[in-house]
């Protein structure tokens, strides 16, 4: 079925990106919108707009019944749900389909089995994917000590229903396992409206590498390698980069390996994102959790393998077989993406919202911005504080840090707080140009970047 | 919001279609230029022909109050209007709509509008439905006045505060 106009359920950035994959392929977009987003530059660029709701999420993005409606009354074929809000929602995606809108995604039964940890994990094992050592869902604070002592402090506790870096708590010793567990299963409910929880080794030098995937509706799965995202702040990805710099090759190839052999197993298609945890010290990778969805570091694999990870989600919704073979795969140089966010680093990255005054993007060969920004646009309280991300390739990875460098130097936003300087301040670190970090570093290491920072 | 396709047709330009249509052989014809969205059928059962029930087929109920049918031989058009500006009158108030949803006028297919252009109104007057995926939401008036312009036609997408009528508010 070829797709004609394509409904966009989400803002920001990611709404621009899908607008404009849409018009590479000659698609028509139409933006769904809540009213703080009404001078939204996706809203500008689209072909027709329409406003879903007030500026809680809740009855905007987050609201199945006004989405779906809003698509069917300007006559969309497809939904591309974006990431985050309802892009991990299997009943969304049924819904969608019942509809008989084309949600651009995998199907609902990829994002209900991926989305419960539990069951995540058994797929995985299944597959002979690595498994961190850990448990089955635990039943009780009693269950939990005795899984403790197998396991060994320190461990996490996860949400079985999480994802995103939500719900986890780091358990130090046997002392503070009664109040970690009662925290992190209110934590779970409050959450996810299910307090399951599941316990795992805590690895102390890990870095987080993830493998991007795509299929199509015809069974072929590839791979277009692995980004590395290790540079993170209390499980939120700051820095991320493609490819994974120091993996050993046969590590990087197993993991690829796995992350395929996942997705092929469960029937997966559209783009998707398989993440596992390095263990620095023991040489060894285990499953993390597979998200469903567009990743935001996307951009990164595309400037490194020139393959266009949104268009190709939109091909692929419309039955379209992949249009690349693994053996066709070329991945070349090196790219770096930073997340600027409105927010105050020195006030313990306290989301900042305001209006921007003025908007400098860095410009020149290897720069890519990926953003809804512009002088005057207004940063509201609503939604999370992203407000650009940028990327740079280069030939090598040296040439691609100091490219970082030079656009993060020219980058000038004026009006609200940003984390600008901070993230200056990171890639000017010796750790980050030798590429020696992992995924405690930032959080160790940003209180006295934001001493110099300052 | 941009409408880059010119998707509304003039009078004239829709006649014309029609003469070749009823020159032509066929029983029955679907046009879409962007939004704009037109059946036509010579004989036979008259089709049902609007913007919303075509989009959405799974939420054509018995008790869903769809839009009258064309008669035979009769076309029905059902375009999405743009959003008309209010008039410059200040004294005039709008009735918003609270939800993004297909906008009817009459409780039912067929039925008489809740209100029409001169009536006068009460704040708990029903001035039309909006439905969002098969629920039916009553949007009332919320000031007591008088109807001076419908700004939206029956079985319209509407926006999330769009404005549906202006009303001239009693006592001004």
């Amino acid at each position: 079925m070829a797709l004609q106009r394509v409904f966009v359920a989400n803002r920001g950035e990611v709404a621009v990106r899908i607008v404009r994959a849409c018009h590479a392929l000659g698609l028509e977009a139409v933006v769904g919108f809540s009213e703080p987003d009404r001078d939204s530059l996706a809203v500008r660029m689209a072909d027709r707009a329409v406003c879903i709701g007030p500026g809680s999420a809740s009855a905007s993005y987050l609201s199945p019944e006004r989405l779906i409606s809003a698509a069917l009354g300007t006559r969309c074929d497809a939904l591309h749900p974006g990431y985050g809000f309802l892009a991990e929602n299997a009943d969304f995606a049924e819904l969608c389909t019942r509809h008989g809108l084309v949600f651009v995604g995998p199907d609902a039964g990829a994002i209900r089995a991926m989305g419960n940890k539990l069951e995540a994990r058994a797929l995985a094992q299944a597959q002979d994917v690595p498994l961190a050592p850990g448990s089955v869902r635990i039943r009780d604070l009693a269950d939990a000590r005795a899984r403790a002592a197998e396991i060994g402090f320190p461990l996490l506790f996860k949400a079985a229903a999480g994802g995103g870096g939500r719900g986890i708590r780091i358990v130090a010793d046997g002392q503070t396992l009664a109040d970690a567990y009662s925290q992190a299963s209110s934590e779970a409910q409050a959450a996810f409206g299910d307090n399951a929880l599941f316990m795992e080794r805590y690895i102390a030098d890990a870095r987080h590498v993830e493998v991007q995937i795509i299929g199509d509706r015809h069974g072929n799965v590839v791979h277009l390698g692995e980004r590395d995202c290790s540079l993170q702040r209390r499980f939120q990805k700051i820095i991320e980069e493609a490819p994974s710099a120091h993996l050993p090759a046969p590590m990087r190839e197993a993991m690829r390996d796995a992350a395929v052999r996942l997705a092929r197993h469960i029937g997966y298609f559209s783009a998707g994102t398989v993440e596992f945890i390095v263990d620095m010290e023991r040489g060894q990778f285990f499953f993390l959790e597979m998200n469903t969805r567009l990743q935001v570091e996307h951009p990164v694999t595309e400037m490194v393998t020139g393959f266009d990870i949104v268009a190709a989600q939109l091909e692929i919704a419309a039955g379209a077989p992949l249009s690349l073979m693994q053996s066709g795969l070329a991945i070349e140089g090196h790219a770096i993406e930073c997340r600027i966010n409105a927010e105050a680093p020195e006030r313990g990255f306290a989301p900042a919202p305001g209006r921007i005054t003025a908007w400098h993007p860095p410009e020149g060969p290897g720069i890519r911005i990926d953003s809804h920004a512009y002088a005057g646009w207004m940063v509201s309280p609503y939604y999370d504080s992203l407000v650009a991300k940028l990327v740079v390739a280069a030939a090598d990875r040296a040439a691609a840090v100091a490219r970082l460098r030079d656009a993060l130097a020219q980058f000038r936003i004026e009006g609200l707080e940003t984390n600008l300087s901070f993230l200056r301040r990171v890639v000017a670190h010796p750790d980050f140009a030798a590429g020696s970090f992992n995924t405690r570093w930032l959080e160790h290491n940003a209180p006295a970047l934001i001493r110099d920072a300052a | 919001m941009t409408s880059p396709q010119s998707d509304r047709l003039s009078a004239a330009e829709l006649a014309k279609i029609l003469e070749l249509v009823e020159k032509s052989d066929f029983d029955s014809i679907e046009l879409s230029i962007g939004d704009f969205h037109f059946t036509a059928s010579r004989h036979g059962a008259p089709q049902r022909t609007t913007t919303m029930a075509d989009a959405a087929p799974a939420s054509v109920q018995p008790s869903s109050p769809l839009p009258k049918s064309a008669p035979p031989a009769a076309p029905a058009v059902a375009a999405t209007a743009p959003v008309s500006a209010p008039a410059d009158d200040p004294a005039l108030i709008a009735i918003k709509a609270p939800i993004v949803g297909i906008f009817y006028v009459s409780p039912e297919p067929g039925a008489a509008p809740f209100v029409h252009e001169g009536d006068r109104i009460e704040p708990g007057a029903t001035v039309g439905l909006i439905e969002v995926m098969k629920v039916f939401n009553a949007v009332p008036a919320g000031l007591a006045g008088t109807v001076v312009r419908c700004l939206v036609a029956d079985s319209d997408l509407v926006e999330h505060g769009q404005p549906l009528f202006l009303i001239r508010p009693e006592g001004v």
